[in-house]
């Protein structure tokens, strides 16, 4: 495109208000003189208009800085970034309706890198959020967790992204489902837990009853409250007795009723940075007590004091317990 | 800001020492992070501040405020999708390619900026007007290419940028 040479260099914001004839036709110069077809009497007729009018220079300065700007996204990231899809506007509404209850227990450790930043909700490493939905039920997200919902006039469904959650049903007549990575699980007004593990999904029924269905069997089962299954996609275990009540993390508790050191390590290893291990001659050590999840580091400090046990740390992102 | 098109400050300062608490409140339940609820409550009363003063009767302040407030929330989330998208397409160049932290945050706020112009633009008329200048493609290829004559391409660029003038003379 010809640049005209006026005013090309101060921002538009600078240049004095345009006549809207100006910019209109400076509009159409902008389109005529961008086609490879012109012929060079469409340059001449653009100079002569351009020479005009004081208005008609001040209305071309505008076209050439949102030009210019244009050209500063030439790169393919930032033009990939430009054709992000817009959300869904009515999508969005909901979402803003949605009631959303309660500060997080456990404030975000200020680190979002890892996550799914399209998930309707989500929570960042070690924090724990409860969330009141449009229909009234409760939902709690544990640690680095992330959910999308969709509820319309015909249903509810939550669709768990990654992580854990644990549901206490509203009344309502539509049907709700929770569908994780290896299947779906249909609540009969309940309150449970679902979490995914890194190759199983896991329930767990605290009050009333649901129904799993696994994603490619479509193998199904009736679990009872104070039961939990485990399931992949192909195979369904059978329902095991629950030894909790309810899930404690929505209280941002560790209950470790006799867990072996070694699952007390990974499930607290679920709300820290970087890496926290346990050598195997103390691993199946057992551990008896409760433990704020809010801050893991004196957790540790804890349990080197009750079990002979040591925490040796390099740096903040790094910890591994060993004997004594 | 002229002195004119402004409300009082002592109504803002009221509507500000009855509601901000509230609003950023209301902010934070939707957004779940108190920073950002605060700047967008902070820039809410900005928007007052810089609105029209005879358009400005406000029988119900919570109402209004959720609007105004609500349209800042729906930007913010435009702005973390737009920043992804781009960081992820980032992540993919080969390094040599690879801007300054604060090249990237210059690009990332053009990219807001031409995104907000363009946004309400019929598809065609963007599609066109981003594979003119974006993809430099000449008007045959793109009349080709979204199934339109090169005459409709041609008042396409005209409308896309008549679109953009006004848009920055509204701002």
């Amino acid at each position: 495109m010809p640049r005209s040479g006026f005013g090309s260099s101060s921002g538009p914001q600078q240049l004095p208000p345009s006549d809207p004839v100006a910019l209109r036709e400076a509009a159409e110069w902008f389109a005529r003189l961008n086609d490879d077809q012109r012929d060079q009497n469409t340059e001449l007729s653009w100079r002569n208009w351009l020479q005009a009018k004081e208005s008609n220079q001040i209305a071309w300065a505008k076209v050439e800085q949102i030009d210019c700007q244009l050209k500063g996204l030439d790169s393919l990231p930032a033009q990939q970034a430009l054709n992000t899809p817009v959300r869904d506007r009515r999508h969005v509404l909901k979402l803003l309706a949605t009631l959303s209850i309660g500060l997080p227990l456990i404030s975000a450790l200020g680190w979002r890198a890892s996550l799914p930043w399209r998930a309707d909700y989500a929570t960042t490493l070690g924090e724990i959020r409860n969330l009141t939905l449009a229909d009234g039920s409760q939902l709690w997200l544990n640690t680095n967790s992330a959910v999308d919902i969709t509820f319309d006039a015909q249903s509810r469904s939550i669709q768990l992204l990654q992580g854990e959650i644990a549901i206490r049903t509203a009344q309502d007549t539509r049907p709700l489902q929770v569908i994780s990575q290896a299947g779906t699980i249909e609540p009969l007004g309940t309150w449970f837990n679902v979490r995914q593990h890194s190759d199983f999904d896991e329930v767990q029924v605290y009050e009333g009853r649901v129904r799993v269905t696994i994603r490619q069997s479509l193998q199904a089962l009736e679990v009872p409250a104070s039961e939990r299954v485990q399931f992949t996609a192909q195979q369904l275990s059978q329902p095991q007795p629950l030894n909790h009540t309810r899930p404690n993390w929505t209280q941002g508790i560790l209950v470790t009723d006799g867990m072996s050191l070694k699952d007390v390590i990974t499930e607290l290893g679920r709300y820290r940075r970087g890496y926290l291990g346990i050598n195997d001659d103390v691993a199946q050590l057992r551990l008896v007590g409760a433990f704020p999840l809010q801050d893991t580091d004196p957790v540790l400090d804890a349990i080197a004091e009750s079990l002979p046990v040591q925490v040796v740390r390099y740096g903040p992102w790094w910890a591994e317990i060993r004997k004594k | 800001m002229s002195g004119t098109d402004v409300i009082e400050p002592r109504d803002i300062a009221e509507l500000y020492s009855n509601h901000n608490g509230w609003l950023k409140g209301w902010l934070r339940t939707r957004l779940n992070c108190s920073e950002t609820a605060a700047d967008l409550a902070q820039d809410t009363f900005v928007r007052l501040l810089r609105k029209d003063k005879g358009n400005l009767v406000i029988r119900e302040p919570r109402a209004y405020l959720t609007r105004v407030a609500q349209r800042l929330v729906i930007n913010h989330w435009r702005r973390q999708d737009i920043e992804q998208a781009y960081l992820e397409a980032l992540a993919l160049q080969p390094e040599p390619l690879v801007p300054s932290v604060e090249e990237q945050q210059i690009i990332i706020e053009t990219i807001m900026e031409v995104d907000a112009m363009l946004r309400s633009l019929p598809d065609k008329v963007h599609q066109a007007f981003l594979l003119s200048r974006m993809d430099g493609l000449t008007y045959s290829a793109i009349a080709q290419q979204l199934g339109v004559t090169e005459r409709s391409i041609k008042n396409y660029m005209a409308q896309a940028m008549l679109h953009c003038l006004q848009f920055v003379e509204a701002s």
